[in-house]
């Protein structure tokens, strides 16, 4: 059989001169082209198909998206150009709620508070994840033991930690100042000064890093054994294999923890709210309990929507420069 | 399974969550009452009472319902309910903060109920508890109870301290800061390490607020003609000073430390270091004897007023309390309103006083011995007129709130007087300006 040209095609309308032959052999074509677009139809069909059942298949995750995340970032965006209590009229404020942000000291203070704390707590938590992470990875009989002991604090959710650390720093009772006794120190209310309230909150969330750890352990299982084998060869020792080989092929998914890290870290709430309540002195009055408080304890929608605008541009502004610059970092390709 | 049935099936699941959802959660002649951060015995108490309107008025139905919530300004739930057609048909909550509330749009006025009603309903309550729960010309609540507050004592730590209890006998009146500090150096003492053990007096614990100390320096908090926070005035300001001097006086982060080894955050009402022998001496309000009978039954102690500036001024206290109010959207107005005739009625409010230890709101059950004996120091108080409230503004919990912030900064030493009275200005000002001009003849 004549394979369909697009010559063939093209002529397929027209009488043609050469004789029966030609005719038969134009027959011909004509016959396969149009077997042709039925074949294309059929697969359209089929691929209209696939395509509405996908979208059926998937309609409660768009319906959840559409509903839970888009709607709320467009209201949320009309709200702040409002003074609106939630029941009350709403008038419009236009940009005022936006200047008024400008002007707050407490919005200064709360994106300080918030900056400080994912400032230590990332990079340290990535630290932490990473340790973690080679400790699982451990080639030792032992190493499920090791796997589960180091990921069960992360199961422990944040609000039953937040008690426990109430205890844990307790001047007298409390193990941390029990352990920093050793050192001469006093026993001391770590949660009653702003500084120390805010790196014990730095220093609880570390306990959470096992999620992060099992991201890097997954990431460590995609290195080829053949590129440390050969390193070894070649003379290196582990500290050179982990900076030449380790973290630069594991540098994709410290950016993703990265930037997971600094989303989360932004969002910061749940430790302070229980712990100190936003103390001492506003110490550990993050942005996102600021937005809280504006919201649901003073009732100024409007103006706590602004607050989550401009989180949410600072958070994408962040995500945008993490990106553009992990371009000079992160390799995603092994070259043996 | 054919995926016919799969997504019928998947259907299905999805449909019985949302008819659940919608489904009627309440029954006809429910009376739902939400309690601010009720304790278990608070809530057995208001179980008792709504057991008797219940008897009372067979068919009706009352449902008790605790709400936590953090802080003073907290209306996270009632917001969140009130918008998701959930509105509680009650709410007894704290009376300050009704002005707030309502003024937001959470309450409704209860006048035109009011109006169905004896013309002199309010007039048998404490007028400054019926101001309280009023806003605008609006009233937001029925006074349910009240308090007052003294200079509670450890009579067992003084005696062992080498202090004389009888010198903080009320009969000779007001103590002055001096001798209470006096009494309180005497009672201090430091382990090896310099933690303190056992402490005389601590003037930012409990009830000792700014709100408190502005009441000793005749502080003008709220200016009515200006509609300002009154930050300029020299008693309020004052306030402050003192909070910078007394910690200094006793080294602020180890009283800190003392506080937080003996009551430390979110510590159950039954831990104090007033009722171990720890603290000598404390600001708390009438409601304490409860917590002293119940866990510290054996304890030797002794309440007098709260410390004056000079030997001779005149006593002060002030009170709170809470009130009875139905937020907007309740579903059931008409046997919210009967039921909270009810319990702030004379019958429902002797329950409440006789088992937890408030104080009335209705002035004529103030004289009543059978109803207050263990209470009479602060019942004689109110009767005497101390029993000041804070200033019912649109903005009462987010100033007391300020107030109490900028204390915890002067305390640290990171700002001065000035500083904390900029910074309650910065913070309330802006707020209470949507609101100016505010009617006066409020609270006090």
């Amino acid at each position: 059989m004549a394979p369909s040209t697009p010559t063939g095609t093209r002529h397929g309308g027209r009488t043609d001169p050469a004789g029966p032959a030609n005719r038969a052999s134009n027959a011909t074509r004509a016959g396969n082209a149009t077997r042709a677009g039925n074949a294309i139809r059929a697969g359209n069909a089929i691929r209209r198909r696939n395509l509405r059942l996908g979208l059926a298949f998937i309609s409660p995750w768009i319906i959840g998206f559409l509903a839970f995340v888009a709607y709320p970032l467009i209201y949320s965006l009309a709200v702040s150009l409002l003074n609106y209590t939630g029941l009350q009229q709403p008038t419009f404020a236009g940009v005022g709620n936006y200047t008024r942000i400008a002007q707050d000291p407490l919005v200064v203070k709360s994106t300080w508070n918030t900056l400080f704390y994912a400032g230590l707590a990332v990079p340290l938590g990535l630290a932490v994840a990473l340790v973690l992470a080679l400790c699982m990875n451990a080639r030792v009989r032992e190493v499920g033991l090791y796997r589960t002991a180091l990921y069960l604090p992360s199961l422990v959710p944040v609000f039953a930690l937040s008690f426990i650390f109430v205890v844990f720093v307790n001047p007298q009772y409390g193990l941390f100042n029990r352990i920093v006794g050793w050192f001469g120190l006093p026993p001391e209310n770590y949660l009653g000064d702003p500084t120390s309230a805010k790196l014990i909150i730095v220093l609880m969330a570390q306990l959470a890093a096992g999620n992060a750890a099992l991201i890097f352990l997954a990431g460590l299982n995609n290195i080829p054994d053949s590129l440390y084998e050969a390193a070894t060869v070649d003379g290196a020792g582990p500290l050179r294999r982990f900076f030449v080989i380790t973290l630069p092929l594991l540098s994709p998914t410290i950016l993703f923890n990265l930037v997971t890290g600094i989303s989360g870290g932004l969002q910061i709430f749940t430790q302070a709210y229980i712990l100190t309540e936003g103390g001492p002195n506003n110490g550990t009055l993050f942005y996102l309990y600021y937005l809280y408080k504006n919201a649901f304890s003073y009732a100024q929608l409007g103006y706590a929507s602004a607050l989550a605008v401009v989180l949410f541009l600072v958070g994408l502004l962040l995500a945008v420069l993490i990106y553009t610059l992990s371009r000079r970092f992160v390799t995603y390709e092994v070259n043996g | 399974m054919s995926r016919r049935t799969l997504l019928l099936a998947a259907a299905g699941a999805a449909a019985v969550p949302t008819w659940a959802a919608c489904a009627p959660a309440r029954r006809p002649n429910e009376i739902v009452v939400w309690v601010k951060s009720g304790s278990s015995d608070m809530m057995e108490s208001l179980g008792i009472l709504a057991e008797t309107y219940q008897q009372r008025n067979p068919g009706k139905l009352v449902r008790l319902v605790t709400v936590q919530s953090r802080g003073d300004d907290d209306a996270t739930l009632l917001i969140t309910a009130i918008r998701g057609n959930t509105a509680p048909d009650v709410f007894l909550g704290d009376r300050f903060t009704f002005a707030q509330f309502g003024s937001r749009g959470l309450l409704q006025d209860l006048s035109p109920l009011l109006a169905g009603e004896d013309a002199d309903l309010l007039g048998g309550f404490l007028p400054f508890t019926v101001n309280e729960a009023a806003y605008n010309g609006a009233v937001y609540g029925i006074p349910f109870d009240t308090d007052s507050r003294g200079l509670y004592f450890n009579k067992g730590l003084l005696r062992d301290s080498g202090v004389d209890p009888a010198v903080l006998d009320p009969a000779r009146g007001a103590p002055t800061f001096d001798q209470v500090w006096e009494i309180a150096d005497k009672v201090s003492r430091t382990d090896a390490a310099g933690s303190y053990t056992h402490l005389g007096f601590i003037p930012w614990e409990e009830q000792a607020w700014p709100f408190t100390w502005c009441l000793a320096n005749d502080a003008v908090i709220f200016d009515e003609a200006s509609c300002r926070i009154a930050v300029d005035d020299p008693g309020f300001r004052q306030v402050y000073a003192d909070y910078r001097d007394w910690a200094r006086r006793l080294d602020y982060p180890k009283v800190d430390a003392f506080v937080a080894t003996y009551k430390p955050p979110n510590a159950p009402p039954s831990q104090s270091p007033f009722f171990n022998d720890r603290l000598a001496t404390s600001v708390v309000f009438s409601n304490f004897i409860f917590n002293l009978k119940k866990y510290a039954p054996k304890l030797d102690w002794g309440v007098t007023y709260l410390p004056v500036r000079a030997d001779g001024d005149e006593p002060y206290s002030w009170s709170g309390g809470s009130g009875f109010t139905i937020p907007t959207g309740a579903a059931n107005v008409e046997d919210a309103w009967e039921f909270i005739k009810f319990m702030t009625s004379p019958q429902g409010q002797a329950v409440w006083v006789q088992r937890q230890n408030y104080l009335p709101t209705r002035t004529a059950m103030l004289s009543d011995e059978s109803l207050i004996a263990d209470q009479r120091f602060f019942a004689d108080l109110l009767i005497g007129g101390y029993g000041h409230s804070r200033p019912p503004l649109p903005v009462g919990p987010a100033l007391w709130e300020a107030m109490n912030t900028a204390r915890e900064g002067v305390l640290l030493g990171q700002s001065g007087p000035d500083e904390a009275m900029a910074e309650i200005a910065r913070r309330v000002q802006p707020e209470l300006d949507q609101y100016c001009p505010v009617s006066p003849g409020l609270g006090r």
